[in-house]
């Protein structure tokens, strides 16, 4: 089971993470055309998390017990039994927002864009390697398998 | 089929009985599972009714796990029978057609009956409730020809049956014997909101009353007329009754299985009687947050319980601590959102806070410096992380202000929470 860890230490709170999630799940995937003034608006799965000095990254965890998914009324959103993936299934989500209710680090979000459905970390399942991770400058966000250790 | 037997006997099929299911078979996939239950479907989410009756969710959508799914479990599914009994001590239930299927572990999840109050004429053709999915088929059928409802009871199956039909474009009464709308989740500033979103899309409510009679045509019987309590006959050609659900305790009457106002069940989920365990809105269950037992009936609770019911009876140990209220809903697009002790004044110990600034209100409920309840409605920035703290029971004398303004963080939170929210496998929440 892949998941994202954020190791504080070494954080420098560059912020480089969110933009590159808003790259990946941007319409265009580029970083040119993903932030010009009337590109569709993307939400970032990361959050940088900063107090004083000190920051983080924080995204999904994919968690064994997910409390999103036990509480999707709809059945949208599933944890893979394969990958462990945690993802929506957009297009039988209705947007009551109870997985964002849910989530004890609030980890999923509203998607303001279409004012329905959310959105959260996929670990980049598209992509195929987390683009926060792979862009990380100072190896502050690490992609660990729960069991093999870091990847 | 009948007269046979199963290691995991399942009453009920909706999301409790999913959620045992998928705990079963993630530790034991030999053992046989046997589902019974009185609707013929495969299990279907309950909250999309209102959403499949004015079309926004088509049938083939409203399904809660893939076509597949029991198959894949290898589930046996014993659809359109009730259960009618159960021998506790012969470890059977008796269904309608008079046979018997035995059981090892018994798990029941028959959820709750909607209430009939002994209104006259609430059996006219055009007075319906809105429960089962048979139920929004027969009222989307019905209304196409219709263009005046009435709603009996403001919850929030009364709020979801009202939007549905004011985006049908009927004409929409709501009726509701409280003071205000959905008013076990909410406190009066945040129903005033609620009430407003309706009245602005053109639906009618009117609190504090009653339907006293569902009046017919003497012809053909069908609706006319309500008479309210105000005394005021309101024309109309539909109604639904949504006053809420009573938990199908029938089932276990004349066993030594013990009831409250719901089958009670300790925190891994089981009676009183050994190998008979009850989950979903039939159970009345532990809540955290009040330190004891009560109905709950919200689809997370339902899923969970079942969840913590089937590891237990498949051998692992779980405990059910995610047992709290949790509401969120929108209405026309408004977010509301509640949870723990939401509707709360201040005082016996509790304070409260909040912040109104249009339709965004949001508010917290304080008890000796823990969340106990909160409110948001419109604004709903950092629900997800209020509900985390009040799971876990933080200490949040220092962080009033941005629970109120939702520019809360993770990093906000005690340095042994953030690691295990960081680092940890997300398994301890059961």
């Amino acid at each position: 089971m892949l998941r994202i860890r954020a190791v504080p230490e070494v954080c420098i709170g560059c912020g480089l993470c969110r933009v590159w999630c808003k790259v990946e799940h941007s319409e265009s995937k580029n970083i040119y055309k993903a932030f010009k003034p009337h590109a569709p608006e993307t939400v970032s799965c990361v959050e940088l998390e900063e107090a004083g000095c000190e920051s983080f990254a924080s995204q999904c965890r994919h968690c064994d017990e997910p409390l999103c998914v036990y509480g999707c009324i709809t059945g949208a959103m599933t944890k893979d039994p394969d990958t462990g993936i945690v993802s929506v299934d957009k297009s039988r989500c209705v947007g009551c927002w109870t997985c964002v209710l849910m989530c004890p680090n609030g980890a999923v979000k509203p998607d303001t864009r279409q004012g329905r459905a959310v959105v959260k970390c996929d670990l980049c399942r598209e992509r195929g390697f987390p683009s926060c991770v792979e862009h990380c400058p100072n190896d502050a966000l690490i992609l660990e398998d729960a069991i093999d250790g870091e990847l | 089929m009948a007269n046979c037997r199963f290691d995991y006997l399942i009453v009920g099929n909706s999301t409790a009985a999913v959620g045992a299911i998928e705990a079963i078979r993630s530790r034991d996939r030999s053992a046989s599972i046997g589902v019974v239950a009185a609707e013929t479907e495969h299990a279907y989410s309950r909250p999309l009714i209102t959403y499949y009756m004015c079309g926004k969710v088509a049938e083939s959508n409203i399904f809660y796990r893939p076509p597949d799914f029991y198959k894949e479990a290898n589930v046996t599914c014993i659809l359109g029978v009730k259960a009618e009994s159960v021998s506790t001590e012969g470890q059977f239930i008796t269904i309608s057609t008079g046979e018997t299927i035995e059981y090892d572990k018994l798990l029941l999840a028959a959820g709750g009956a909607p209430i009939a109050p002994p209104i006259p004429g609430i059996e006219r053709p055009g007075v319906f409730f809105m429960n089962t999915l048979e139920d929004a088929r027969r009222a989307k059928g019905w209304l196409s020809h219709m263009k005046r409802a009435v709603v009996v009871g403001a919850g929030l199956t009364g709020l979801k049956t009202a939007e549905a039909l004011v985006e049908m474009g009927q004409e929409v009464m709501v009726v509701e014997l409280a003071d205000r709308v959905l008013a076990t989740t909410l406190d009066r500033t945040a129903s005033e909101i609620v009430k407003q979103v309706f009245v602005d899309h053109r639906g009618d409510v009117l609190t504090e009353a009653q339907v006293l009679s569902f009046n017919g045509y003497e012809e053909s019987n069908d609706l006319w007329t309500v008479t309210i309590s105000t005394g005021e006959s309101i024309a109309c050609d539909t109604a639904f009754v949504t006053i809420g659900i009573r938990p199908r305790t029938e089932l276990v009457r004349d066993t030594p299985i013990k009831t409250g106002r719901g089958i009670l069940v300790d925190r891994h989920m089981r009676t009183n009687v050994e190998n008979v365990y009850a989950a979903g809105d039939i159970a009345e269950a532990y809540d955290p947050l009040i330190g004891g037992t009560r109905l709950i009936p919200i689809l997370p609770n339902a899923y969970i319980g079942g969840r913590v019911a089937g590891m237990n009876m498949s051998g692992t140990n779980a405990e059910y601590n995610l047992g709290m209220s949790v509401n969120s809903v929108n209405f026309f697009g408004l977010p509301v959102m509640s949870a723990g002790f939401a509707a709360q004044e201040e005082g016996d110990g509790f304070s409260v806070l909040t912040k109104l600034d249009g339709t965004n209100y949001r508010k917290i409920v304080i008890k000796d410096g823990k969340l106990v309840g909160i409110i948001l409605v419109g604004n709903i920035n950092s629900a997800g992380l209020m509900t985390g703290i009040m799971r876990a029971g933080i200490d949040v004398t220092d962080l009033e202000e941005k629970l109120l303004d939702g520019n809360l963080g993770l990093i906000d939170l005690p340095r042994d929470v953030i690691e295990e929210r960081i680092h940890g496998t997300g398994r301890n929440w059961l």
